[in-house]
């Protein structure tokens, strides 16, 4: 069955296949939503809602992208509403004490843990410095640099120009590199 | 390059975007200017952390989540569906029930409103003699 006999599938009512396909596509949408929120707990509840909402709303779905992409737009979109919603909770500092929040990297055994919790500290001020930039800016900067996307298939998702998606990068990464260097300095 | 310019390149550096000659003036700066060489050092170290390819795994039980939450909010619907329905039916039961109640009402005032009359009407007749015979004897009488 290809995507779009595999959508119409959906739209006719059929639930097993709606499950086949959120397992097919779970860890694909959960790691999109925790390149927004760095939170598994939190990935794990808007994940949830991405396919409740794709479920909802697959009639409107007409096949022009591809599923990843309309996947992608309601993550982000999902995503972002979350971000915005605890806005006072992530600019709090209860939030980067959240066990959930710290990032597991190089958290293998043999590694020193002296360097993984530095490497926390350092992805906790990044992801930081990332979400105090615009919210546009911070989609365009996640979806390239955390999702490996490019630009012509970051502006499919956004609906907007390749252009305007790279002078969003680009913006993005200029405020990045004050942030960082006023933290530093 | 000095180290206003430097600050400036930093994230172009670490991408790759600067052309050779500018990449060439920016590591000389940083081997004579231990300043720059730190920042250098720990925003590099940050904006590596973007790299790590962390992928994480769902919850147990993820699928089965999304499926229940979608079943209850499909009984849900129904439930509300079933609701506005009967909502819709009462309030036009009530609706007919209304008209028919006022024009019911209308009717019986009417009904009364002139049996009333009659009533009243025979009752003077009779109290006052005010038949129709009467009457005309009367009038003929007063001719």
């Amino acid at each position: 069955m290809d995507e779009l006999e595999l959508i119409q599938e959906i739209k006719n009512g059929n639930k097993n296949v709606f499950k086949d396909f959120v397992d097919a596509h779970k860890k694909f949408v959960l790691n999109i939503c925790y390149k927004f929120v760095n939170n598994i707990d939190d990935a794990n509840d808007i994940a949830q809602d991405v396919f409740i909402e794709a479920y909802r709303t697959i009639d409107k779905f007409r096949g022009d992208s591809k599923v990843t992409t309309w996947l992608y737009r309601i993550a982000t979109n999902r995503s972002l509403n979350f971000l915005r919603d605890n806005k006072k909770y992530f600019d709090s500092e209860s939030y980067s004490k959240d066990p959930g929040y710290i990032n597991n990297i190089s958290s293998d055994t043999n590694s020193n843990p002296e360097q993984n919790t530095l490497n926390n500290e350092r992805a906790d001020i990044l992801n930081k410095a990332i979400n105090s930039l615009p919210e546009s800016q911070k989609v365009a900067f996640i979806l390239n640099k955390k999702e490996d996307l490019s630009s012509a298939e970051i502006s499919k998702i956004l609906g907007l120009s390749v252009k305007a998606v790279e002078s969003l990068i680009i913006r993005a990464k200029k405020n990045l590199q004050k942030l960082l260097i006023n933290y530093y300095k | 390059m000095n180290c206003k310019e430097i600050n400036k390149s930093i994230i172009k550096f670490i991408e790759k975007e600067l052309l050779p000659e500018k990449e060439n003036e920016f590591e000389s700066h940083l081997k004579d200017c231990t300043k720059c060489a730190k920042l250098y050092s720990d925003i590099t170290a940050t904006y590596s952390t973007l790299d790590t390819g962390q992928e994480i795994e769902s919850k147990a039980f993820f699928t089965e989540s999304v499926m229940n939450k979608i079943e209850s909010a499909e009984e849900k619907t129904k439930e509300n569906i079933l609701d506005i329905t009967l909502d819709i039916a009462i309030s036009k039961f009530f609706k007919k029930f209304a008209y028919t109640g006022i024009a019911f009402i209308i009717a019986l005032i009417i009904l009364l409103y002139t049996t009333d009359n009659l009533f009243l009407f025979n009752n003077l007749a009779e109290e006052d003699d005010f038949s129709t015979d009467n009457i005309s004897s009367v009038i003929f009488e007063n001719f």
